[in-house]
């Protein structure tokens, strides 16, 4: 699917110039683990949201992730996601107490719809990971992004994370998308 | 001589945690013949509705056939060995297999049966009823929440959850969920089922290699629990017990550090004290007696079956 504003023009390179930086800010402050920054970029309605996937025949391909409402990884909403942030700030969160390592690389960014004040971007991701001497985790998927323009800067109303993997590979999800 | 358990000492040999040798006797005298949880009745409700699950290493695919009882086959077509199963669950699809859908002599479950909502199969062909107490899971019927499960995997030792949900209850000499006990504590089923009612989340946590657990997570309420009640449990399910939850995500680390030691020649020298609880206590009594001596049954091989679904 082509970019929905009108391919080519110079307006919708800047958008997606404007959303990629973004995202890469984003990355930046996450790999930093400045969590506290991170939440600035969420709007207060925010959907933070991880289906789970399942092997299904190539006719059921549309039930192979769960619904919103069914079962996820991840249904967070802001008051979660700064419950996960103050949890990772106190020393306790053991998960994450040494803290792991991460690299977000976010890369085939589109804008597949433009509304009012409202930007849909999709990205792909591969978020590495290790920890301690010898852990190390592998995630690539999908973001379907919905980002809000809020006095002039972009804001992230909803992230839906789509994974490639349908029992998880990893001992555990203690880190942001 | 110390065996891999000593309930004098409360004391266990670290081998337990990633012995390939204890690992496979356990699979063939614990998991071969021990009841577990295949699923969710609801998700079994109409004739042809199928879903896959693991026995300890054995991959098998159960059904509701259209007499309206249970059956259960080992995935695996007896033509190709390709599994019957294609994914995780279906609905009225025949499961057969896509190459050799008129194959017959397939190996099956000899057991099933359904308890308070939930289907348990067993292995062994003379195997007891099963002895389940649901309490404090204390519904007449219990309902998966939602159509998925949540799904992942560690480097560690099933045991070492188990031990983990053991350790919050007290079980007398029993490795049952605990009858007599407040609403609110968890509860485990010998070898590898817990349930957390503060969260509404039930476990099953496969033994699918000795270093690595492969864990099943349902959310499970009344059968009657409102809209409301259901969210509520399902969104307390993802956030305690599902793999980004504020429990789980620091306990699985944890198991594979302990798993990761065990290995040691040094450190399997000094035998691992554990919680003098008793309910730990109480399953690593079970889990060796099962392992060893008292445990001379012969085997015996699983019957064969034609199958017509």
């Amino acid at each position: 699917m082509p970019d929905a504003v009108t391919p080519g023009t110079s307006s919708t390179l800047a958008l997606r110039l404007e959303v990629e930086t973004f995202y890469y800010d984003e990355a930046a402050l996450l790999d930093g683990r400045r969590f506290g920054e991170w939440l600035d970029l969420l709007t207060e309605d925010i959907h933070y949201w991880m289906p789970v996937r399942r092997t299904r025949i190539s006719a059921q391909l549309d039930s192979e992730f769960s619904k919103i409402g069914d079962m996820a990884f991840f249904d967070d909403d802001r008051k979660m996601l700064e419950m996960r942030v103050r949890r990772l700030e106190t020393g306790y969160a053991w998960a994450e107490e040494p803290p792991s390592r991460t690299r977000h690389l976010v890369t085939n960014v589109r804008i597949v719809g433009v509304e009012a004040e409202l930007i849909t971007a999709e990205s792909n991701f591969h978020l590495h990971r290790t920890r301690l001497n010898s852990d190390e985790s592998n995630w690539l998927g999908l973001r379907r992004d919905v980002l809000r323009r809020e006095s002039g800067a972009l804001r992230i109303a909803r992230r839906h994370i789509f994974l490639e993997q349908t029992v998880l590979l990893a001992p555990n999800l203690s880190n942001f998308f | 001589m110390t065996g891999w358990f000593d309930p004098g000492s409360a004391t266990l040999d670290r081998r337990v945690f990633s012995d390939p040798a204890i690992h496979a006797l356990e699979l063939e005298r614990v998991f071969a013949t021990s009841w577990q949880l295949v699923g969710p009745a609801n998700w079994l409700l109409n004739a042809g509705d199928w879903i896959s699950a693991r026995l300890g290493a054995e991959l098998v695919a159960i059904w509701r056939d259209r007499a309206g009882g249970l059956q259960g086959v080992v995935d695996l077509c007896p033509c190709c060995q390709r599994p019957l199963s294609t994914g995780e669950r279906g609905s009225a699809a025949p499961l057969a297999c896509p190459i050799h859908p008129q194959a017959r002599g397939f190996a099956r479950v000899p057991h099933l049966t359904e308890r308070n909502g939930l289907v348990f199969a067993n292995m062994d062909c003379e195997a007891l009823p099963m002895m389940f107490e649901p309490d404090p899971i204390a519904v007449s019927r219990l309902i998966a929440v939602g159509e998925h499960r949540l799904r992942w995997t560690f480097a560690g030792n099933w045991k070492l959850a188990m031990e983990h949900f053991c350790s919050a209850i007290d079980m007398r000499d029993r490795v049952h969920a605990a009858s007599d006990l407040p609403r609110r504590t968890s509860a485990t089923q010998f070898p590898n089922l817990t349930f957390d009612p503060a969260s509404s989340s039930l476990q099953v946590w496969h033994p699918a290699a000795p270093d690595r657990t492969e864990v099943d997570t349902w959310c499970v309420v009344a059968h009657d629990a409102t809209e409301a009640d259901r969210d509520a449990a399902r969104r307390a399910t993802q956030r305690a017990w599902g793999p980004g939850g504020l429990l789980a995500q620091d306990l699985a680390p944890h198991w594979q550090s302990i798993t990761e030691t065990s290995k040691g020649l040094l450190a399997r020298r000094h035998r691992l004290p554990i919680e003098k609880e008793s309910g730990q206590r109480a399953f690593y009594a079970w889990w060796h007696h099962r392992l060893t001596a008292a445990n001379t049954r012969p085997r015996r091989s699983i019957p064969l079956s034609l199958r017509a679904v």
